[in-house]
């Protein structure tokens, strides 16, 4: 492998163009100086730009040499810090993928490795944002029978959401709206698909959903105990950032 | 009376109870049904106070015909009294679920009229819940004491889990404070449920759709600060009741003074024991630790500057300190300030190379209180001079100093404990 300092690889910024990028590194034996987004590149005239073309066969060859050769584990935590806003992420996974091709099983458990402790923290800060989030999310029921929920999250977390609520919601179609990235996903009670939106629709809200707002509010401040009052221990569980759309708190904001 | 004047009376009824766990379960949805339950379980808000909210947690009723006296439901009691229907309760819980409210329903309730019929209204609600609305999240009710065994079982069959309140840490107490109940009424349906969680287990391993029998098992509460029990009385019952009884967690609540009662403390107990007890129960069932180890009849009670696996260190000097990186896991786990979490990182990374001070430190091993009670390839932290007499010193001044962990948040104690604690037990 050579560690090229004259290089950048531009993709597309999917998941298979980073794949993609990993799958051409390893064809070149090269090592880029950096893997970034295209749109937010501006060229400079001392260095060489590489566009990868994303290719799903190729980003697929990767995936399954990982998922078969390490772990789906591995894979896991390769897609969850490709979710992160962690910077040098795309270098943080070619790093951590050569890391599996050399260490094989064991990779995980080398966390004392500069990448491998990298990425698993990345990963690890994605999965409980998600998690997080699975708590915090609100629906409102629309006239039409959707439901309809807010988040702005750090993270790219939309499709690592999709599974819980699919299972959990079943036959009842939701949208769950990200505003940092102006994400959509839509679930229309069978299959779930993320669109880009740049706008905030406007929602026709059902009758019921005042009445069920003034319930949960109501519920919400009886249970807690007055003589316990801890706000520094709920704001550490509860960081404010997630307060802006959680129904009990929009009155304490 | 409106639904909303109901749920803050109800919720305000039983927001003392202390379990809000909603894990341990992984009931699946079904085709046409709506929820599932998490196995991990989910927090869906927190509390001014900094709980975790996961369930919507109410009384059916709080109208009682029994007379505990430490119990604010009292029937001697002069409050506002009220009781749901069973159709309030599945839609309250539905229209709640489907907005990511709660993750699921923990109902109890105060005894109206008898026994029998109070547990028929909880089924009844449950019932709807479960049959009518298809809804497969996750559940917790109490079972009334004195209730039949044949409701005992009907309820089982449709819950992930079901408690029985031991009530207060003695017998002896319970008869002063609680006439009506017996330990008798406690123990057997605790009995019968664990029974018929291990034939539901068995008969789910022969035929795949054998109904399932409270599947996320069952746990108990118990009031402390009420009644005169030391901290070694109580983690003895907790650990004797998770042996006999394979309950899956023991509560406990600090009591709240609402009655007049001779018997009774006028003042809340420190929040602190409450928060010692469950570092306690934690040791017993994740840390390995026995209970005569933690406490003996010399010190009945738990610390209040140190917790109580830092207080068995100090106790245990002489097993310290605990080399890194051949320490088998078991003795790994006994190391103030190393969690599962963390043990078993070192267990796995120290496979493949030996473990450094900074190895740890990159590995975000919390060394706060573990440095003075580890070596990592024969070295002491910053090489510090592990000398036992220095250790306790250091220890309680950093416990001074730094608030110690969530010594903070909690009530201060008081100059007499403080110095009680440093002739006494250290
Ligand atoms: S039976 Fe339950 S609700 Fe009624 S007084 Fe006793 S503890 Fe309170």
């Amino acid at each position: 492998m050579f560690n090229r300092r004259d290089i950048i690889y531009l993709y597309d910024g999917s998941f298979e163009g980073l794949l993609t990028a990993v799958f051409e590194s390893f064809s070149f034996h090269e090592i880029p100086m950096n893997i970034l987004v295209n749109s937010n590149v501006q060229e400079t005239l001392d260095m060489n730009y590489y566009y990868v073309n994303t290719d799903t066969e190729k980003a697929y060859r990767v995936q399954k040499s990982i998922t078969q050769k390490i772990s789906r584990y591995t894979m896991h935590n390769i897609f969850f810090t490709y979710l992160s806003v962690c910077s040098d992420k795309e270098m943080k996974i070619l790093a951590y993928i050569h890391r599996c091709f050399k260490y094989g099983k064991s990779v995980n458990s080398r966390i004392n490795d500069k990448y491998v402790g990298a990425v698993c923290d990345a990963a690890l800060s994605v999965g409980n944002e998600a998690h997080k989030l699975k708590g915090f999310i609100r629906f409102l029921e629309l006239s039409n029978g959707v439901y309809y929920g807010k988040i702005s999250p750090k993270a790219r977390i939309l499709p690592a959401l999709i599974l819980h609520f699919k299972e959990r919601f079943n036959s009842m179609p939701f949208i769950i709206h990200d505003l940092t990235h102006e994400e959509c996903l839509v679930y229309n009670g069978k299959s779930a698909e993320i669109y880009k939106t740049d706008t905030i629709p406007k929602l026709d809200i059902s009758d019921n959903e005042e009445h069920y707002k003034a319930l949960w509010r109501e519920f919400y401040n009886t249970v807690a105990i007055k003589e316990r009052h801890n706000p520094k221990c709920q704001m550490n569980n509860m960081p404010k950032r997630y307060w802006q759309h959680l129904t009990e708190m929009e009155l304490a904001n | 009376m409106d639904i909303k004047e109901k749920l803050r009376i109800l919720t305000d009824a039983a927001k003392y109870d202390a379990s809000c766990v909603s894990s341990n379960s992984t009931r699946k949805n079904t085709a046409g049904g709506i929820g599932n339950a998490a196995e991990c379980g989910i927090c869906h808000t927190f509390t001014s106070d900094g709980r975790c909210v996961s369930l919507l947690k109410i009384l059916f009723t709080n109208y009682c015909i029994y007379d505990c006296k430490y119990c604010i439901n009292r029937c001697s009691n002069d409050i506002e009294r009220t009781a749901f229907t069973a159709r309030e309760i599945a839609d309250l819980t539905i229209g709640f679920y489907k907005r990511n409210y709660i993750e699921g329903l923990f109902l109890s309730s105060a005894v109206i009229k008898s026994p029998d019929y109070t547990m028929e209204q909880i089924i009844s609600a449950i019932s709807i819940l479960r049959h009518e609305y298809h809804f497969n999240g996750y559940i917790h009710a109490k079972t009334i004491p004195g209730a039949s065994q044949e409701l005992v079982t009907r309820l089982g069959l449709l819950v992930d889990r079901m408690s029985v309140n031991i009530e207060l840490p003695s017998e002896k107490s319970l008869s002063q404070l609680a006439p009506q109940k017996t330990k008798k009424n406690i123990i057997s349906p605790m009995r019968q449920i664990k029974g018929s969680i291990i034939q539901s287990k068995q008969e789910m391993v022969v035929y795949k759709h054998a109904p399932s029998f409270a599947p996320a098992g069952q746990s108990t509460q118990m009031i402390i600060g009420a009644t005169p029990e030391t901290d070694k009385s109580i983690i003895t019952l907790t650990q004797s009741l998770y042996k006999s009884f394979d309950l899956k967690r023991v509560f406990y609540s600090s009591y709240i003074p609402v009655g007049d009662n001779k018997n009774l403390p006028t003042t809340a107990p420190p929040l602190l024991r409450e928060h010692r007890l469950y570092q306690a129960d934690w040791l017993l069932r994740f840390y390995g630790f026995d209970s005569s180890e933690l406490l003996d009849d010399k010190t009945p009670n738990f610390s209040n500057e140190i917790d109580p696996k830092c207080q068995w260190a100090l106790k245990n000097l002489h097993l310290f300190p605990v080399e890194i990186n051949k320490a088998p896991y078991e003795v790994i786990l006994r190391i103030p300030g190393i969690g599962v979490r963390s043990a078993k990182k070192i267990i796995r990374a120290r496979r493949y190379s030996k473990l450094s001070f900074s190895d740890l430190k990159r590995m975000r091993i919390s060394m706060k209180r573990a440095r003075y009670f580890i070596t990592c390839n024969g070295h002491t932290f910053e090489n510090m001079w592990l000398r036992q007499e220095l250790i306790t010193p250091l220890m309680l001044s950093d416990a001074g100093a730094s608030g110690y962990g969530q010594m903070s948040l909690f009530d201060e104690p008081t100059k007499g404990d403080t110095i009680k604690c440093l002739t006494g037990e250290i």
